[in-house]
């Protein structure tokens, strides 16, 4: 895959999840949201709150324009101010987060902190950064529910389905129904999971880009099931570095 | 400068492997003070299958019952490219999780008071009632974990507050 053209995918998947996330961000005080911020200090005011989210947004957007239009530096100026106004957003929201703001955040950091490189490595390093992280994600959370006793046994999927929450009730009625479904549909995320570190190590192009798509519909299953939307549109981030650093390796 | 960045970036990464073991995160945390180190475990080994609701009670009314704040929304679609909910739902979560983790390690427990987290769900509620059209009350409030969306099934009470002035 060409570096540039996996910088570019990269680089707009996670500003369009930065602004996503900023939008929703904006709206959650008004599900009384107050402990997104909480303390009682002036500056973690709601408005305060608000304006950092609205400066995301209003950056994310001249991101887009400087990135596709303008020269590099305006790029960087924009993409760093960003960068530091997520950083500082997530400082101020001590809880509330998951694991794609954590992804996000870092993504954004591992891109900035690489513009100070030649041209070359400022877009190969990053994506190498973010797709060794994201590797490193599947292997780690494939692991821990294969080696999970309440994973093995092949009933959670209906526990946290069924919760308002993270769920889709009437669909944990229908699995309660299934156990045989129940089993194939857990026994599953943990396989394709871990399909993403196993098919990485396979020398040919195919497995990984089948094992990335499956783990993308396996995002997409979640964000319709769970409601985390968010993985949907952080995760596919670190996909180019992946093909990139496969094809680096495998020599393609 | 290529080697430092390049250095940086895989020593920052080494770490990362490092700290998805559980046992060495505790240890790490003194060399995460930016909590940018991630955590890779997602809903495992434990995963979550109870939701907290957040219910209250007037206390100066004494025909008052508990009544619980609704914090959950149905089901829709659209939650595939929209949900802020789930911050909202995750938020409750922590704050639940670190206030029992306050309230046990407390030897004088009235102390719960003065927590953060227990200010914040009071402002829940304070919002709530003055959504609602309620003024300044005596409240008390409890946090229920429960099981199931379609039946809800309330497990237990995993924290109950004392009597709370609210001005509203």
């Amino acid at each position: 895959m060409d570096i540039n053209l996996a910088y570019k995918i990269s680089i707009t998947i996670l500003l369009f999840s930065t602004i996503l996330s900023s939008l929703e961000l904006i709206r959650t005080p008004k599900l009384f949201l107050h402990f997104l911020y909480p303390t009682t200090s002036k500056k973690n005011k709601h408005e305060w709150w608000l304006l950092i989210q609205s400066l995301k947004v209003v950056l994310v957007i001249l991101t887009v324009i400087s990135f596709y239009k303008l020269p590099a530096p305006f790029f960087y100026v924009t993409f760093i101010t960003l960068t530091l106004l997520e950083f500082y957003s997530q400082r101020l929201r001590k809880i509330g987060k998951d694991g794609s703001d954590q992804l996000r955040l870092l993504s954004l950091l591992g891109v900035s902190f690489c513009f100070i490189l030649d041209a070359h490595l400022s877009k190969l390093v990053p994506l190498i950064f973010i797709g060794m992280q994201v590797l490193l994600g599947y292997t780690t959370s494939g692991l821990v529910k294969v080696f999970s006793t309440h994973w093995r046994k092949g009933d959670v999927l209906s526990g946290i389905l069924s919760t308002n929450g993270y769920g889709f009730p009437r669909f944990a009625t229908m699995l309660k129904k299934s156990p045989t479904l129940e089993k194939s549909l857990t026994y599953s995320a943990m396989a394709i999971m871990l399909s993403v570190p196993i098919c990485f190590l396979l020398p040919y192009p195919e497995p990984i880009l089948i094992s990335l798509f499956l783990v993308f519909s396996f995002h997409f299953g979640t964000a319709i099931l769970m409601g985390l939307n968010d993985f949907l549109f952080t995760f596919p981030v670190a996909f180019p570095g992946i093909i990139v650093l496969h094809s680096i390796i495998f020599n393609y | 400068m290529n080697y430092v960045v390049i250095g940086t970036l895989a020593i920052f990464f080494i770490a990362s492997v490092f700290y998805q073991i559980k046992s060495l995160q505790k240890w790490m945390k003194v060399f995460n003070p930016f909590n940018l180190l991630p955590n890779y475990s997602f809903f495992a080994p434990k995963p979550y299958v109870n939701d907290y609701r957040l219910a209250y009670k007037i206390v100066s009314d004494e025909t008052s019952e508990w009544v619980e704040i609704p914090i959950y929304k149905k089901f829709k679609l659209i939650r595939v490219i929209w949900n802020p909910f789930k911050y909202y739902n995750k938020g409750m979560i922590d704050t639940t999780n670190f206030l029992l983790k306050e309230f046990h390690s407390l030897e004088n427990k009235n102390f719960i008071k003065i927590s953060v987290n227990y200010l914040s769900i009071l402002m829940v509620i304070s919002a709530y009632l003055k959504q609602e059209g309620l003024s300044e009350k005596t409240i008390q409030f409890a946090i229920l974990s429960s099981e199931g969306g379609e039946t809800v099934k309330v497990k237990n009470v995993v924290f109950a507050s004392s009597h709370q002035t609210l001005n509203i």
